[in-house]
């Protein structure tokens, strides 16, 4: 939540400059949402090349649209786009490799990794198990710290229904992550 | 009491996310139910876990890689009109060059006439329909009835041109002579009909 109400307080001295066509201007505002943009983008498509590709297309949108956006609501708006550019990447590439595969992985853990690396490793295995749905309402809420109320407007939906799609995803999320580490969380 | 219909509301109670009645409830639970709160402790140790695994998870490299492609983007689209006009106008000037350059160091070929002779009337335009003279058999020689008979004999394919055209039948006998005249289009043919004083 952090990350988003202190993203929503826009300083005027680099949005408008980007507005006025300042290329510098723009490059620290994208310095100031680029995490925002990319680690979502990664979360959501499970591998940094197309996190990178969606979080370009995400920034020329946004120099695009300057002019438009309100800088008070400048991180929702990114996290709106952001959702819809990685949903349309997701249908244009191949599928998100097999949950069935992601549990052969998952119960072979790698034995030279760090756990910070595990870690990494059960979090992505644990997400490609969720739908898209599930998966962006969970990253939304419990990884980027958005409200419900943010979560719904951000993939334009109700805030029951992302509630429920929460819910689900957490107790498929504890599941997996319980049988990854062995009880060991 | 079935606690497998709490676990999604004690799910959503790790993270705050029931409204106040409801969440109220779940605490009333979990102060009753010591199952159910080791439930809620592995929700809490579950995000945790979730948080810290995505915190941090990207090298600054790659959000200045995303910077640079944007930003070359940008700068790329936002080129003025007349640098992009220059630069098309610079390698079409250069590509010009380069043809005329190579056009200059080419053999120039030497083109040779059709050995065949023909005779050219570069002044005829137009195509004049004249009709084609009786064809008047002189009665022949002995000679030119051997010559004639052998050509019946040959048939259509085997018919040769005479040698000589001052030697065909009717200009020996005094009679119109046709010459036909070729032209450098193979679709235009000349007739030209001359009486016996070359008129």
């Amino acid at each position: 939540m952090a990350d988003f109400v202190e993203a929503s307080e826009e300083p005027a001295g680099s949005a408008g400059a980007a507005r006025a066509g300042d290329l510098a201007g723009f490059e620290a505002l994208m310095r100031r949402h680029e995490r925002l943009v990319l680690a979502t983008a990664l979360r959501l498509l499970g591998n940094l090349e197309d996190a990178q590709d969606a979080s370009q297309e995400v920034f020329l949108k946004l120099y695009r649209n300057l002019r438009k956006l309100d800088g008070a609501n400048l991180a929702a708006w990114l996290y709106r786009v952001t959702v819809n550019v990685c949903h349309d990447t997701g249908r244009k590439r191949r599928p998100m490799e097999p949950v069935e595969d992601a549990e052969a992985v998952a119960a072979a853990p790698a034995r030279d990794a760090s756990e910070e690396a595990e870690r990494h490793r059960a979090l992505d295995l644990g997400l490609r198990r969720l739908a898209e749905r599930e998966r962006t309402a969970v990253v939304l809420r419990d990884l980027e710290g958005l409200s419900t109320a943010e979560v719904a407007r951000a993939m334009g939906s109700s805030e029951a229904t992302v509630r429920s799609q929460i819910s689900q995803s957490r107790v498929k999320m504890r599941n997996f992550l319980e049988h990854y580490f062995g009880r060991r969380t | 009491m079935n606690c497998g219909e709490w676990e999604e509301r004690i799910a959503l109670h790790a993270a705050g996310d029931l409204p106040g009645g409801e969440a109220a409830e779940v605490e009333r639970h979990l102060a009753e139910c010591a199952a159910c709160r080791e439930t809620a402790e592995a929700y809490t140790r579950s995000l945790d876990l979730m948080r810290a695994a995505h915190a941090g998870a990207i090298s600054p490299a790659h959000y200045a890689a995303v910077r640079a492609r944007v930003l070359a983007k940008i700068e790329a689209a936002g080129r003025p009109a007349w640098r992009q006009a220059w630069a098309w106008g610079l390698a079409g000037l250069a590509s010009a060059a380069f043809l005329a350059l190579m056009m200059q160091q080419r053999p120039t070929r030497q083109i040779t006439p059709p050995a065949r002779p023909r005779v050219a009337t570069p002044e005829a335009t137009a195509v004049v329909h004249v009709p084609t003279p009786p064809v008047v058999e002189p009665a022949p020689t002995r000679a030119r009835r051997h010559s004639v008979t052998s050509a019946r004999r040959a048939g259509p394919l085997d018919r040769r041109e005479p040698r000589n055209p001052a030697d065909s039948g009717p200009s020996r006998t005094g009679g119109p002579s046709v010459i036909k005249l070729l032209t450098d289009d193979p679709s235009v043919v000349i007739y030209w009909i001359a009486d016996s004083e070359g008129e």
